[in-house]
């Protein structure tokens, strides 16, 4: 068997796109829109995850001291707890309320400081938590406590609901972008069956038949692939800037980039690869 | 040589296409295959092409046992085959020369072997000097000559015409014929099918008739002289 060349390979695949200009761009924007979306709902779960992991790995709780308690005297009692880590940190009430000011300017029509001393403790061990909690609010003088881990675990539950409709979204897309390649394919196929019936009666491999139409999926894959990566690091830059000082701590783009770039291009081609295959199905056959 | 052992041919939906063929046909034979329209000519155009497989029997085409052929095998089997259609199938964007270059580009044969084989084809099929013509701009008959200047384009033992004169007027028809004569003197085996009585009689070649899907008569070419 003669070998293919590529270059006349890749010459077809580009010829083929050509012909079916608009539908390959069709094809190229809709994958890349799904692209984008999935990007995006992966970025959205990394970085619910990084503030999750950020929140465990903390290991503190700030309990709050009840008015008629000195937090001096509490302290010293939290501190000879099981699972506590040093001596847990006083932030006074007007430190408290200076705090507040500072971030959300004076509190004018407040009367007086409405804030609680607050003990900042330090754990090391997140399996007993709950029983230092407990322990917590069996001693005389905490009035309340405001665990991280709580949030965590509510982010937790926000993440597992992200997860769910990440992956339904990603199942429909992947078929809403099936289908349109599979169409973009037939029709470069249709249009092309004159030379497929003539390349079959003198005997043209397989190979040669199909790889033309296999590449054109591919390199849909891969314009589609380049496209969202850089439609991505773009959305990307705005949202972190405008979320830039608040409370959601967004990971910097270089350290998804290289996962989200090989995701895109797997995606991609093999969306491409499998759509082509699809369309070309008969004429694998004989 | 080409060998119909016993081959039957029943479609899916039970037509029975061809009914217990027995054919041998040897190297660098001349052979028409005439029939009524339904008699089971296309079918045995198929199984000679491997578009179709047999239901029963033996067909053998060279050293190709195509009862037993698998999907693998079927591109390497056609390059041996030159097929020829009524309706020319050519391409209308592609000049004459790039037709014919198209089926040696099509199994992979190198720019040097194409630019030294066309032309050659091109005497052979007497289109010198058009091979920059596009197709529309050709004869019916020269359009023919392009196709059959394709269909020799691999060098194949065997060249299958299939109505090959169909859309052709009566002269130019005779002229792609005594062409076709030509080919088989180099050796190659030619397999002509058709319906026009007329030609078969002129050329006087073996003829085999085809009538529902048995043969009725195989008439050697000596024998055109001879009462049926």
């Amino acid at each position: 068997m003669k070998s293919l060349n590529p270059l006349y390979m890749i010459g077809q695949a580009i010829k083929s796109m050509m012909r079916n200009f608009t539908l390959t761009g069709a094809s190229v924007l809709i994958l890349t829109a799904c692209l984008v979306l999935t990007g995006s709902f992966y970025l959205l779960l990394t970085t619910i995850t990084h503030n999750v992991e950020s929140l465990t790995e903390l290991n503190q709780i700030i309990a709050f001291v009840d008015e008629d308690y000195e937090s001096d005297v509490i302290r010293v009692m939290v501190q000879e707890m099981d699972n506590v880590v040093g001596v847990p940190e006083i932030i006074s009430r007007d430190v408290a309320l200076e705090g507040m000011e500072d971030l959300l300017g004076p509190h004018e029509h407040i009367v007086g400081n409405v804030y609680r001393d607050a003990l900042i403790i330090t754990y090391y061990d997140n399996e007993r938590l709950e029983t230092l909690i407990h322990n917590l609010y069996s001693l005389a003088g905490i009035a309340t406590i405001r665990n991280d881990i709580e949030v965590a675990e509510m982010l937790e539950g926000i993440r597992a609901i992200v997860s769910l409709i990440f992956i339904s979204f990603m199942a429909i897309l992947f078929l809403v972008t099936m289908f349109i390649i599979v169409t973009t394919i037939r029709l470069a196929v249709q249009s092309r069956e004159l030379e497929i019936t003539v390349m079959r009666y003198v005997g043209a491999s397989k190979a040669f038949i199909t790889v033309p139409f296999i590449l054109e999926g591919t390199i849909i894959g891969l314009l589609a692939a380049t496209i969202s990566f850089i439609v991505q690091l773009l959305l990307y830059g705005v949202v972190r800037n405008a979320l830039e000082g608040g409370i959601i701590n967004m990971l910097d783009f270089s350290a998804v980039g290289e996962e989200i770039l090989m995701g895109f291009v797997v995606i991609g081609v093999l969306t491409g690869v499998i759509g082509s295959c699809i369309s070309l199905f008969k004429y694998m056959k004989a | 040589m080409i060998e119909f052992k016993n081959v039957k041919k029943i479609y899916k939906n039970g037509t029975v296409a061809l009914d217990g063929i027995n054919l041998h046909i040897d190297n660098g034979e001349f052979v028409f295959i005439v029939g009524s329209s339904g008699a089971g000519k296309s079918t045995l155009m198929k199984l000679l092409l491997r578009e179709e497989k047999l239901t029963s029997g033996n067909l053998i085409v060279g050293n190709y046992d195509l009862s037993k052929m698998g999907f693998g095998r079927i591109p390497r089997y056609r390059r041996k085959l030159g097929v020829v259609f009524q309706d020319f199938r050519l391409f209308e964007n592609k000049t004459v020369y790039e037709n014919i270059a198209f089926a040696m580009r099509a199994v992979g044969e190198n720019n040097r072997v194409i630019r030294t084989r066309v032309p050659l084809i091109l005497k052979v099929v007497n289109l010198e000097g058009k091979q920059n013509n596009y197709p529309n701009e050709l004869s019916g008959g020269e359009q023919q000559r392009v196709a059959l200047g394709r269909a020799l384009a691999n060098n194949p033992d065997y060249i299958i015409a299939d109505e090959p004169t169909g859309n052709i007027d009566p002269e130019l028809s005779r002229e792609l014929m005594d062409m076709l004569v030509r080919i088989q003197k180099l050796n190659k085996t030619v397999i002509v099918v058709t319906h026009e009585q007329s030609l078969v009689d002129l050329f006087q070649q073996r003829v085999v008739t085809i009538r529902h899907g048995k043969i009725v008569s195989d008439r050697r070419g000596d024998m055109f002289n001879e009462k049926p």
